[in-house]
């Protein structure tokens, strides 16, 4: 086994290194030459780049703009539905760019269209048993699904943006700034009144992460 | 890789008091130079085709990846909000490093890529996948790989 100090979600450094991947890579590899095991070897060598699970530092990062509480005079606590999608059409320029410049996305996973899944997500706070857009799959799935579609959409926009924001920024921003964030809040209350076993599971932590944990404390709807 | 002190209590809980199978230890065992090993990729990150069933927690299960898969069309379906994806977003050779590889047979130092991949998700309890572990693996011998990649996520 080789130990590298990187973060989860990067286990060859980091994205577009292709030599430092590829000394990870080969360090790897020759342990299979090895007969002397048990092995655990240390990489010695940290990621190249910023550090990417430093403190968010927003300032540096350009964000043209307010996506705080939705736009014009809709708030997502009076009409989440308007605000979010209204964000989600702001942000439709920086996913273009992003599709332009990468030929790819990591979305689809949900097999529906994101609207659908929006309005899901939305309903869903109101009415846990709204009828969820898949019925070939459990609801905590097509749920899961679908909060991880958006997470993929806004990622995937903010990776566009410049400024070289950490995946550590583009988190803090995406969970605590945006209508999208506040939204998934509200998703995370509702499995966690719903008197459901496997929601209230979800709302542990599968759909607001660890290092986020603290928002839902400091949510208005908690 | 992360450490437990890094990790909230409930998490470092989950991970130290998960139930782990008992193995018998194996050892090393001697084979060919790595220039003359075939080699297949096992990433627990979640990933398959985007036609491909998406993964269900707590399910042993794999997806197979075929070398001349568009990589493009890769997606994940991991569970876990815990780990960070914008590096995959932007370079799946950071999670799956099907380039590097490809490079390292170029160069002769592997002597070959395997014609299949395969893919698990992870944050599954290890007993759930004991038994498709041991049909890959036979599986891999079959396929004369001589190498295998363990890429966690």
């Amino acid at each position: 086994m080789l130990y590298c100090e990187f973060e989860l979600g990067r286990p060859f450094g980091a994205p577009n290194e292709p030599e430092f991947q590829k000394r990870v890579l080969t360090a790897a590899l020759k342990l299979l030459e090895r007969t002397d095991g048990p092995i655990l070897d240390d990489f010695p060598d940290g990621p190249p780049g910023p550090a990417t699970n430093d403190e968010g530092d927003i300032e540096g990062w350009s964000c043209p703009v307010n996506f705080g509480d939705g736009i014009k005079d809709v708030s997502v606590e009076d009409d989440p539905l308007t605000a979010l999608t209204q964000e989600i059409e702001l942000m439709r320029t920086w996913h273009d760019l992003f599709l332009e410049k990468n030929k790819k996305s990591t979305m689809g996973i949900s097999e529906v269209d994101f609207e659908t899944c929006v309005n899901y997500m939305v309903a869903f706070i109101d009415d846990i048993d709204t009828a969820p857009p898949r019925t070939d799959i459990p609801r905590y799935q097509i749920l899961k699904l679908a909060t991880d579609e958006m997470k993929a959409y806004y990622f995937e926009a903010g990776l566009a943006r410049p400024g070289n924001a950490t995946d550590k920024e583009l988190a803090d921003w995406y969970y605590g700034e945006t209508t999208a964030g506040k939204i998934l809040l509200k998703v995370n209350e509702a499995c966690a009144n719903s008197g459901d076993e496997v929601l209230q599971g979800m709302s542990d932590r599968r759909i607001i992460p660890i290092h986020q944990q603290h928002l839902k404390q400091s949510s208005p709807t908690t | 890789m992360a450490h437990l002190s890094d990790m909230l209590e409930k998490q470092r809980n989950m991970i130290v008091n998960q139930d782990l199978p008992d193995y018998d230890d194996t050892l090393c065992v001697d084979g060919p130079a790595l220039s003359e090993r075939k080699i297949a990729i096992i990433t627990t990150a979640g990933l398959h085709r985007r036609d491909d069933t998406v993964f269900t927690p707590g399910v042993g299960e794999y997806r197979i990846i075929p070398d001349d898969t568009d990589m493009n069309d890769l997606i994940m379906s991991h569970d876990s909000t815990n780990f960070d994806r914008t590096g995959f977003q932007q370079d799946l050779n950071l999670v799956f490093p099907i380039e590097r590889l490809r490079e390292l047979q170029a160069s002769g130092d592997i002597g070959e890529v395997a014609s299949y991949h395969y893919a698990f998700m992870g944050a599954t309890p290890p007993t759930a996948f004991e038994a498709v572990a041991k049909d890959l693996a036979g599986i891999l011998k079959s396929d004369n790989i001589t190498g295998v990649l363990l890429a966690g996520v």
